[in-house]
């Protein structure tokens, strides 16, 4: 009875779908209104009752669930996150005649994640994978008074569904090379091809979802183009929830994974050298935005490549840090655009005399992500790399690539 | 054994080909579906290889078979409307983002 408390954080995000579901049958804003406020205080109590259980862990019907630390800290980033994105949304996509379909999805989107990062069998990783992108295709559509909103929905969805099936081939080929749909894998001490295999598969199903870099393109027109509400918890919480269940999949390997360790590092590198160097050359501040969340993923996937038990910390605590500066990044563009602003960064010019607060804000929320010590955004490189460097299996290259949007930061101010 | 997986490796590669070459939304959304039905078909021949009492391929299958539905009525929502918007589902023409 005392584990089942370990579920009290997905059962507040669980809470949430139930009030949205429960929002559709109100009219008039007050009632809606006060709905949601309803659930942003379950989302916090749920925050609350995850911080008094950190550090315990336990598994729920036949281990097909897993709570531990990693779930656990991952489950207290999407409470956060749905409390932050929850309050926004109040007078952003929340509030207006479809507001309840929103709330709806985005707490689907955000169960499902819950989900991922304590999946403990290949059909409930697939299972939450879908639960969290099917959502979030509507939710990317959302913003139905621009025709581009559909353009990049449709574009997001292809890719998506593309990537699922590529993932589903390889989970198929991962339970037909063990036997078993247990997480982390029952695997024998031989190398088998076909277990080989299956994990490139997944591996490349789970690049999609991570926008990592051969497989990034659907990201940048998705967030352009949806509210930066939804690009705010797109950026953090599947990705997040993904590279969960990713090294949970990679930790049971062991002496097998190496090739595909290898072959991740690569991914790595090259997702972050490629979002930097795009973020760099954007003109408009939310496709920016979009290439350094690109870039960011990277970073934590250098996390997950170094295969050490710090690298796994910092790629989770990474995403923590990254979460704090992106998501307010985009608040400060949602709150922009609900000025009337437009999207250019050059635009930004003189923001520091006309709206003094949202200038200070936006650029320590850029700093952060920049990387600079003793922001938040620094602390989750330090233990990236701390990570990397103790992996040990690849050299010092890594430290060459941690520019990001610099232009952005000195234009705001 | 054998037979099967070269069966579904064909599966997929085909429904791979059907969306490098395709550019219709709805035959892209079919030639995906083929993609899934490679899975289908592993996990149910492997669960026959492993544990046939346990059924655990076919409960995967039967998942997997329930998401690809879910999939399908949420992307034709979608490609519905695209059709209202631009009168094409041809995902050539519906482009206005820049690359």
């Amino acid at each position: 009875m005392g584990d089942a408390l370990l579920l009290l954080p997905k059962g507040a995000m669980g809470l949430l779908v139930l009030l949205g579901l429960l929002m559709g049958s109100m009219r008039g804003g007050r009632a809606r209104r006060t709905t949601v406020l309803v659930g942003i205080a379950v989302l916090a109590l749920g925050f609350g009752a995850g911080i008094l259980l950190l550090g315990r862990s336990a598994s729920f019907f036949h281990a097909a669930l897993v709570v531990d630390r990693f779930s656990l800290f991952a489950d207290l980033v999407l409470l956060a996150l749905g409390v932050v994105i929850s309050l926004a949304a109040l007078d952003g996509p929340g509030a207006g005649r479809d507001g309840d379909d929103f709330v709806l999805l985005f707490a689907l989107s955000l169960f499902g994640a819950s989900v991922l990062d304590s999946a403990g069998s290949l059909i409930v990783i697939f299972l939450a994978v879908e639960l969290t992108i099917i959502p979030s295709f509507a939710l990317v559509a959302f913003r139905g008074e621009d025709r581009r909103s559909y353009e990049g929905a449709l574009k997001y969805f292809i890719l998506s569904v593309l990537a699922s099936a590529v993932l589903y081939y390889g989970l198929s080929l991962i339970y037909g090379a063990t036997g078993s749909v247990a997480v982390p894998l029952a695997t024998e001490p031989e190398t088998s091809a076909l277990l080989l295999v299956g994990i490139g598969f997944t591996l490349v199903g789970f690049g999609f979802k991570l926008a990592a870099f051969p497989f990034h393109q659907w990201l940048p027109d998705a967030f352009e183009v949806s509210h930066p509400e939804v690009a705010a918890f797109l950026a953090v919480a599947p990705k997040l929830a993904a590279v969960v269940a990713l090294v949970r999949i990679l930790d049971g390997l062991g002496g097998q994974s190496g090739a595909w360790t290898f072959a991740l590092a690569l991914v790595a590198f090259g997702t972050m050298f490629w979002g930097n160097l795009a973020a760099f050359l954007q003109q408009g501040l939310r496709r920016m935005l979009a290439y350094s969340a690109i870039a960011h993923a990277g970073y934590a996937l250098v996390g997950v490549a170094a295969g050490s038990a710090r690298g796994l910390d910092g790629a989770v605590l990474y995403f923590a840090a990254y979460a704090s500066a992106a998501v307010g990044a985009f608040l400060v563009v949602a709150f922009l655009e609900r000025e009337g602003a437009g999207d250019s960064i050059a635009g930004l010019g003189g923001l520091g005399r006309r709206r003094p607060a949202l200038a200070a804000a936006l650029t320590v929320f850029l700093i952060s992500l920049i990387g600079v010590p003793l922001f938040a955004g620094f602390w989750g490189k330090f233990s990236v790399f701390l990570g990397a460097i103790e992996g040990a299996s690849f050299g010092w290259p890594w430290w060459g690539c941690s520019t990001v949007p610099c232009p952005s930061a000195t234009t705001a101010t | 054994m054998t037979p099967v997986l070269v069966l579904s490796a064909v599966l997929f590669a085909t429904g791979m080909f059907g969306v490098l070459t395709r550019r219709n939304a709805i035959t892209l959304l079919v030639s995906v579906e083929i993609m899934m039905n490679a899975g289908n078909l592993n996990l149910v021949a492997f669960s026959r290889l492993y544990q046939p009492e346990l059924m655990t391929g076919q409960v995967f299958a039967i998942m997997g078979i329930g998401i690809a539905a879910s999939e399908a009525a949420v992307g034709l929502a979608l490609i519905l409307t695209i059709y209202r918007r631009y009168g094409s589902t041809d995902v050539d023409r519906v482009r206005l983002l820049r690359e």
